[in-house]
Parts: C-alpha cells; sequence; structure tokens
C-alpha cells in the first residue's frame, strides 16, 4: 500500500516536472499577484493587513493551483478504477496536494517579504501556523476538485463549492498569523492552534471516508 | 487498514466522531469555552438522527402533531407578546425576540442534520428517496436560517443600533447560508441524476462538518454582542422564575416541527411529481 502510495505521488511530480507550465504558470500567477499588491499598496502595511492579505492570496492561488489535480485525471479515470482502491489514490493526492501548495506558499512568501517587507515577528511560530493552514486549505480543496470535476463548470464550482467550506479554518489561521505577526507568543496562539488542528483532522478524515462516494461513477 | 476500508458507512461515522469527540476532549483541557459549543451540538443530534430516522417516517403518515404544532404557535404568539418579561436595560420589550428569533437556528440546525442523515442513507443505500428527502430537509433549514437572520437583524436594529454589526455570530450565520445555497449551485449544475444525488450527498456530509465548528466554536472564542455571550447577560441569568423559559421551550418545539410540516409538504409533492415524471 506504502509503495503504491509512493507511486502515485511519484507519477504525480513527474507529470509536473515534465510538463513544467502548470506549475511556473502558478509561481508566475503568484508573483504577479504580489506584484499588483504591492504596487496598489504603495502606503505602509499594517502587521494585521500584511497577513491576512496573504492569506487571501493563497486562498486564490490554492483554488487554481488545486483543481487541476483530478480533471488532469480524467483520462486515467478507468484505469486507475481497476487498478487501485480510492483510499490509496485520495491519500496520494492529499499528501501531493500538501507539498505542492506549500512549496507555492513558501514561494509566494519569499516575494511577499521581499517586495512588502516584512513586520517583526517569529518566523518558526509562522511557519508552523503557515503548514498548518496549508494542511486545512490542501485538503479540503484536493476534496472539493473531487467533486467539481463531475459538474458542468469546473472552474467556478472550485470557488463556490470551496469559499465556505474553507472559511472556519481560513479564519482560525487567520486570526492565528494576525497574533504571531502582531509579536505574539505560543501561549497566545495555543488553543487555536490545537482547534486548527482538530478541523483539520476532521477534513481528512471526512475526505477519506467520503472520497471514494464520489470517485465511483 | 484494510479492515478500515471494509466497515460500512454507519461504522466508518461513528468512528469518525468517536475520534472526532476524543480530540475535542483533548482540546477542551486547553480551551473552556470549546466544550459548551460541543456539548449544544451533541445534545441536538440525537433528536435529529431520530427524527431524520423514524421520525420522519412516522411523522408523514401521523396527523395529530399538526394540531400540536398549531396549539404550540397559537401559544408562542399569544404568551411570547403578552406574558410579563425581565426588564431589562437595552432589551427592554425585544427579549420577547428570543421566541421568535432562537427557535428558528434550532429549526435550522435539526433540519440541516436531518438533511445529512438523509445523504448518508442515500449514500450507504443508493436508494433515490432519501435523496429526495434530504434535498427537501435541507431546503426548508436553509429558509429556516434566512428567517433566523432576518429576525435577528430587525432585533439588532433596535438593540445594537445597525441591523448588521460583524457580529461573529451573524458572521458564522451568513457563511452558513453560503454553504447551503452553494449545496443548491452545485445541485444545479450537474444534469445526471444518479451522479447529482451522490455528489451533493457527498458536499452534503462534507459542508455539514465544516459548519459545526463556525455555529457551535468559533464564535464562543470571541467576544459576541449577543446576549449571554461576551460579558452580556444571557437569559439563564436574570429569568429566575422561569418566565421566558415556559414560553421559549414550547416555542422551540413547535417551530422545529413546523419546520418538518413544510418538508413533509413539500416531500409529498415532490413524490407525486417524481411519479407523475416517470409514467
Amino acid at each position: 500500500m506504502l509503495s503504491q502510495i509512493a507511486l502515485l505521488i511519484r507519477k504525480d511530480f513527474v507529470i509536473d516536472w515534465r510538463l513544467k507550465h502548470p506549475f511556473t504558470g502558478i509561481l508566475l500567477y503568484i508573483a504577479s499577484t504580489i506584484y499588483t499588491v504591492y504596487l496598489s499598496f504603495d502606503a505602509v502595511v499594517t502587521p494585521a493587513v500584511w497577513s491576512s492579505l496573504f492569506w487571501i492570496i493563497l486562498l486564490f492561488i490554492a483554488t487554481t493551483a488545486l483543481a487541476k489535480s483530478f480533471i488532469q485525471e480524467e483520462r486515467r479515470h478507468l484505469y486507475y478504477y481497476f487498478t487501485i482502491k480510492p483510499n490509496i489514490l485520495i491519500l496520494s493526492k492529499l499528501i501531493y496536494s500538501f507539498i505542492y501548495l506549500s512549496s507555492i506558499g513558501l514561494f509566494g512568501l519569499l516575494i511577499y517579504i521581499v517586495l512588502i517587507g516584512q513586520p517583526e515577528f517569529s518566523l518558526g511560530l509562522f511557519l508552523a501556523n503557515f503548514f498548518n493552514g496549508v494542511l486545512g486549505l490542501s485538503v479540503a480543496f484536493t476534496m472539493i476538485a473531487s467533486l467539481a470535476v463531475h459538474t458542468a463548470q469546473k472552474g467556478n464550482m472550485m470557488a463556490i463549492l470551496g469559499f465556505p467550506v474553507i472559511l472556519p479554518i481560513l479564519l482560525l489561521t487567520i486570526s492565528n498569523s494576525r497574533r504571531i505577526v502582531e509579536g505574539g507568543v505560543w501561549e497566545e496562539i495555543s488553543s487555536f492552534s490545537l482547534i486548527l488542528t482538530s478541523v483539520n483532522v476532521i477534513i481528512v478524515v471526512l475526505t477519506l471516508i467520503l472520497f471514494p462516494y464520489s470517485w465511483k461513477s | 487498514m484494510k479492515y478500515l476500508i471494509r466497515l460500512s458507512l454507519w461504522k466508518k461515522i461513528i468512528i469518525g466522531l468517536l475520534y472526532y469527540t476524543v480530540i475535542v476532549a483533548l482540546i477542551s483541557v486547553f480551551a473552556r469555552s470549546y466544550v459548551v459549543g460541543l456539548f449544544v451540538f451533541l445534545g441536538l443530534v440525537p433528536p435529529s438522527v431520530w427524527l431524520a430516522m423514524e421520525g420522519l417516517s412516522y411523522l408523514l403518515k401521523s396527523n395529530w402533531w399538526r394540531w400540536l404544532v398549531v396549539c404550540l404557535l397559537i401559544y408562542t404568539v399569544v404568551g411570547g407578546l403578552l406574558f410579563s418579561v425581565p426588564r431589562l436595560p437595552i432589551l427592554n420589550e425585544t427579549i420577547r425576540n428570543l421566541h421568535f428569533h432562537v427557535p428558528m437556528w434550532f429549526g435550522m440546525i435539526f433540519l440541516f442534520t436531518a438533511s445529512v442523515i438523509q445523504a448518508v442513507k442515500y449514500l450507504a443505500t443508493g436508494n433515490g428517496q432519501y435523496d429526495l428527502i434530504g434535498v427537501r430537509l435541507a431546503e426548508v433549514g436553509l429558509f429556516f436560517g434566512i428567517l433566523g437572520l432576518l429576525t435577528g437583524m430587525i432585533w439588532a436594529n433596535f438593540t445594537w443600533g445597525s441591523p448588521w454589526s460583524g457580529d461573529p455570530k451573524q458572521n458564522s450565520a451568513a457563511i452558513g447560508m453560503l454553504i447551503y445555497l452553494a449545496y443548491f449551485v452545485l445541485r444545479g449544475s450537474i444534469s445526471d441524476e444518479q451522479m447529482r444525488a451522490r455528489i451533493s450527498a457527498v458536499y452534503n456530509i462534507f459542508a455539514f462538518a465544516a459548519l459545526i465548528p463556525l455555529l457551535f466554536i468559533l464564535p464562543r472564542l470571541t467576544d459576541s454582542l449577543h446576549p449571554g455571550n461576551g460579558g452580556n447577560p444571557g437569559f439563564n441569568s436574570y429569568d429566575l422564575d422561569s418566565q421566558l423559559r415556559l414560553v421559549f421551550y414550547p416555542a422551540v418545539l413547535g417551530w422545529t416541527l413546523l419546520g418538518f410540516w413544510i418538508a413533509t409538504v413539500k416531500i409529498r409533492i415532490s413524490k407525486i411529481e417524481k411519479t407523475r415524471e416517470d409514467v
């Protein structure tokens, strides 16, 4: 089972490596979005705005970046259906989209800090919260992508279905990251972080339970 | 892992809930306010499960409870408007909104939970009947949610000074409405009937899981303008001689059952329509 998961992750990686344009396209997308933000906010950005803006940019990037995770599999649908269990497929997709979105997010964070500047805060804490939030974003959007692929307007459905579901995760992440950016310490955000983690766990468990039903068609 | 995949859906859901409870129990050690929301939710689950499993088919067949609803609602309107209420600053007479605003949320949660249970039953059996019932329940639940927002906004206009103050509970309720509106958009965008039923059932369960922290946990973590939150007195603290409770509990029962009444009528109509289409 583990070898199957590793193989599927490797396959996704190889596809992205060979095609190049989807991944570089997303990187360009996030870079140009941040540049637009940089040009439009020429005044000083307060720490609270800084962190909220970053997460909103990441939300929109995630909608576009993870929409492909099942659209690109349409031709292989039948092949997977006969060869592997849906739980293995979704697990590999979740792991891959987490790695995918966090690398895009880290790249975005780098440009964001270079262009817009960095308030004084503890980077380790910010990154811990970053990975926690990205886990929720990537899992929820991967599940939504598996639903949206069956609908008539795939692109719009990602946003329509995804945003309301992602909001609890996003609100917790943004409030955490605002506290960190405003100079908070671990004690101030520990309970919120644990709640965020538990919401993530619920979403992961539900995705594993529900995906087999959305998959068979 | 192999064993887990083979389990029936019901057992998986139960395992999921256990998992959820264990995690929340662990967290409650760190954050006390979290517990309140969870217990409110867990208290609401058994009656909704009953209503969706056994109760709904019983409600569809029997008639006496409709008379009960009529009596309860007449009592709620008369008692809610005429009985004496505690005198409180700012709230004054608007405290009577307790009998008309809060029961809408109870009704909405019961209807949504029942709808999710129908979705689970649909996924477990593949019987189109459950899909049809689940959609009607969600429709009425959404209607109750909108009524809850409207009654709250009218009330807030008099007590808080403006209909929308960005209160955490208002925001959560609005997001909840968005989730179920998205559910109906999703249903509209899939033409194949079986596919529509399955995908929307999956989304219904998934979105409901996101709605629970939104409605029961997040508002309790931040200060709210609502009575009973953020240092404002709730009705538990001043309703010492249970004047409000005398009307409030019958009101919750009456409005919730009214929701199920509307839903049963809608279910019957859509069953007739479906039979006519098939013929």
